[in-house]
């Protein structure tokens, strides 16, 4: 029971420790509008590569993202966030990707 | 000269049109934030004139000379009211989710458990990611994580499993399933397995008795099921499960938009164990066999702004064998000199809730509709039963306001009738019960708020019924803050409980033995009274929230039924309480974010039971004097890895005497404390997710449940005399897969 509970508290920390490479945060303004865009965001772009963190804040609109930079740069995470359906600061959503959004995430639709 | 008049005109049009137009925004708080809600319905109180808000949550309506009042709405959150002439332009209305005719606060956010700060009543919400936290399987896993509740085995063969609040048994608690009454009378006793895990948005805990809105039942508390709804985000959801001991489940649901004032959700269930595990060798199958189908349609129609319904149905076929391993590998069961047991049930149940609005939003009409069937055969061995109930319950609640809002006070009342129609016909070998109950009950519950600091609700209810005229429950609440954000918050409860019991379809697991029942003459209902208070306190510490809760809640029962299984190991006695049965619970917890994404939770029970049996007041069989739980949670950075670790210590008590029976089938009259571990693992995808986990991770078991397993059509065979878990270390693995 002693070796299970060492087991279970020393994977967090192991990994912990793995996530405290070097890293940087951009922020890219997002065509988000209602919750369901913003777990849709935090979710799909936080499994993009070199992404480690997303938060996205509803009122401005603006996505924070915690990435790396060997692996990723600021261009490569907004055509992530267009990939997902979403405008990224000057880019344009991706079409096909834009269509497959529920209905409250369109800008021309009322939900509900 | 020309330009110039063009472009006066212009400004002064535009500066008639600002005066003559109101605009604002409706917003929604989560997680601290203002989020917009589109499609939220704005229009004139005492009018039909409005309008919605654009996907921005924004509007704007043309100034109305007739109004001043004007009101923000949305499906699911509770209504506001903007006097306009002396209020800000643009207009900012902030909506609070609330389903309106819903009685209790529905909270389904992360983090886990949460205990509600701002109810009148003492309740724990189990959000949809602490039940995912126990990926298997149905209602009963869902509390391996709450200190509140306990979940036992009923017995060493069906498989059941029961909940206690409070250390009494979970018939004293009114389970609900959307605030609807439900899983009442025959589904007792194996209710838990009638919901799927992976159908609940979360659940609510209320320790003392509820409001009387609900009825007279809940001594103990209330345990409310919120599932999934017709509006959820999920388009499909399918979760898949397997264990080591052979069982699998499927789930899958889907929510769709059928037309924009309709939607509808479909979720299903199968599950299946068809493999005989014998870990004890003790010639008895651990788990029982089981295969259940459980389907559900949910409706949301919402035609217009004065009225929203909510309706569905569900359908329910379980069967369940178990017994001797001999039993269960024989092809022609119905022959077999082995011991056996069997449970075939079928349920259907339909409900509706109906809401009307009025143009006072504080005003509203709500009717709730509900109907279920419930059909039992089993066999225990050579015991024969044979149940069916037929329920119709209706409820009718009318809310409206004593005196309008005025400050920041505010004082509604509630008053309503309701029917509760049951129809029991139970066999039981050569003894027929039959009941018909028409229960009509009037009500009126009075709340009383000032500002988010104090709240209380003083109800009264009568209800009518043939056996013994009037019974009549008042009930009392009361919440105080000591401040605005409620970092400190007391409570008191006192109220009365009702209950009419079900002798043989709650006691079906005594069947699970060679007792013989001796029924005296009782009277119809129990009587209880609860008395609870609880403190509650927020302090930040190195920048995060530590939560601390004590409470203590003291039952007392002024009539009882008891099933006295102390006098004589081969019998029951039932009989009215001669005598005192209460229970004091006195639970503490503490809950904080040791780091930003490890959470601890560390709480500890003491149960007090005591009852009359045998003449004599002791501790309440098979119930732990204790119970403990600690509990950590790890979630990584970007949530891809989650790690759950519960350890639930359980104290020790008292097992009825079996010192008149044979040596070798003697038991000790106590069992010690023991511990029991669980862990799971969830590794997140884009679209889906992968846990494994473990339940009962130490392989922690009551040893030889069974008295003279090998004899068990002999007079002292009993497979119901069960304090400890019956299966050994469980391993699972499953997947979850979301379209949203």
């Amino acid at each position: 029971m002693i070796l299970v509970l060492a087991i279970a508290l020393s994977v967090p920390t192991l990994l912990m420790a793995q996530s405290k490479a070097k890293s940087e945060t951009v922020t890219i303004k997002t065509s988000a509008i209602c919750n369901t865009c913003k777990q849709r965001i935090e979710n799909d772009l936080s499994f993009a590569k070199g992404v480690k963190k997303v938060t996205l804040d509803l009122k401005s609109q603006n996505a924070t993202v915690l990435y790396d930079p060997a692996k990723t740069n600021p261009d490569a995470v907004r055509k992530a966030i267009t990939l997902i359906g979403y405008d990224a600061d000057t880019l344009t959503a991706d079409e096909k990707a834009y269509n497959k959004l529920p209905g409250c995430c369109k800008k021309d639709n009322l939900p509900h | 000269m020309k330009k110039y008049h063009l472009f006066l005109l212009l400004l002064l049009q535009a500066a008639l049109l600002h005066a003559q137009t109101i605009e604002g925004k409706v917003s929604e708080l989560a997680d601290g934030e203002k989020v917009p809600l589109p499609g939220a319905t704005i229009f004139w109180v005492g009018s039909t004139i409005g309008t919605t808000t654009a996907s921005d949550g924004t509007f704007s309506l043309k100034k109305n000379s007739k109004y001043n009042k004007l009101v923000a709405s949305f499906v699911g959150y509770a209504s506001d009211t903007i006097a306009i002439p002396n209020a800000d332009n643009p207009l900012e209305f902030i909506l609070a989710p609330n389903a309106q005719i819903d009685e209790v606060q529905v909270i389904g956010r992360e983090p886990g458990t949460q205990m509600s700060r701002m109810t009148a009543i003492q309740q724990q919400v189990i959000s949809g990611a602490e039940l995912r936290k126990a990926a298997c399987c149905n209602l009963s896993e869902s509390f391996q994580t709450n200190a509140s509740v306990d979940v036992n085995y009923s017995d060493a063969v069906t498989g059941a499993k029961q909940i206690q609040l409070l250390g009494l048994a979970g018939t004293y608690t009114q389970m609900m399933t959307e605030n609807i009454p439900n899983l009442r009378g025959l589904a007792g006793v194996y209710k838990l397995g009638y919901v799927p895990g992976s159908w609940m948005e979360s659940i609510q805990v209320s320790k003392g008795t509820s409001q009387v809105v609900n009825g007279y039942e809940s001594t103990t508390g209330q345990i409310n099921i919120e599932y999934k709804k017709p509006t959820d985000k999920d388009r499909i959801y399918a979760n898949g499960y397997v264990n080591n001991f052979g069982k699998y489940e499927l789930n899958a649901n889907s929510a769709f938009k059928v037309s924009d004032k309709s939607q509808s959700i479909v979720l299903a269930h199968f599950e299946n164990l068809g493999v005989i595990n014998d870990h004890n060798h003790d010639g008895f199958t651990d788990d029982p066999l089981v295969r259940q189908y459980n389907l559900m349609n949910r409706w949301f129609y919402h035609p217009n702004q004065n009225v929203e319904m909510r309706f569905g149905f569900s359908v329910l076929d379980e069967d369940r064998r178990g017994g001797q391993t001999a039993f269960l590998k024989d092809n022609h069961p119905e022959s077999s000199s082995a011991y056996g047991t069997g449970i075939k049930t079928q349920r259907y149940n339909v409900y509706s809730k109906t809401g009307f609005f009025f143009k006072d939003p504080s005003t509203s009409i709500g009717i709730i509709a509900d109907g279920t069937y419930h059909h039992q055969d089993a066999f225990f061995g050579l015991n024969k039963y044979e149940g069916t109930q037929k329920s119709l319950y209706i409820n009718s609640i009318l809310q409206a306001p004593v005196v309008k809002t005025k400050n920041n006070v505010e004082q509604l009342l509630n008053t309503g009738i309701s029917l509760q129609l049951d129809n029991f016909d139970e066999v039981l070998n050569d003894s027929l019960f039959k009941r018909t109950d028409a229960i009509p009950g009037i009500f009126a519950q009075y709340t009383l708020s000032i500002g988010t600091t104090f709240s209380l609700i003083a109800g009264l209810r009568g209800d009518y019924t043939d056996k013994e005229g009037f019974i009549v429950t008042p009930r009392f609440h009361l919440r105080k803050a000591f401040d605005e954000n409620s970092n400190t918050v007391i409570r008191l409860s006192a109220g009365r409980g009702w209950r009419q019991p079900n002798l043989v379809s709650e006691n079906l697991s005594l069947l699970a033995s060679s007792r013989q029942a001796v029924v005296s003459p009782y009277r119809n209902f129990e009587d209880g009274w609860n008395f609870g208070t609880s403190l509650l306190k927020n302090i930040t510490i190195a920048g995060r929230t530590l939560t601390a809760s004590i409470d203590f809640y003291h039952t007392l029962f002024n009539r009882q039924i008891i099933a006295d299984i102390d006098i004589n190991p081969q019998k029951i006695y039932y009989y009215e309480l001669d005598g005192r049965s209460y229970s004091n619970s006195f639970q503490a917890e503490v809950k904080y974010f040791l780091l930003e994404n490890l959470e601890l939770t560390g709480a500890y029970r003491i149960n007090d039971v005591k009852v009359t049996t045998d003449g004599k007041l002791q501790q309440k069989p098979f119930t732990s004097k204790y119970k403990g739980l600690i509990s950590a949670s790890y979630a990584t950075q970007n949530h891809h890895w989650k790690f759950d670790l519960t350890a639930q210590f359980n104290g020790p008590g008292r097992i009825p005497s079996t010192s008149s029976n044979p040596d070798h089938y003697q038991r000790p009259e106590s069992f010690e404390a023991y511990t029991l571990m669980f862990a799971q693992v969830t590794r997140s995808f884009k679209r889906f997710d992968l846990y494994i986990g473990s339940e009962n991770l130490t392989g922690y078991t009551q040893k030889h449940p069974v008295i003279a397993s090998e004899d068990p059509f002999g007079p002292y065979f009993d497979a119901s005399m069960i304090w400890g878990p019956l299966s050994g270390k469980m391993f699972y693995a499953g997947f979850r897969y979301k379209l949203f």
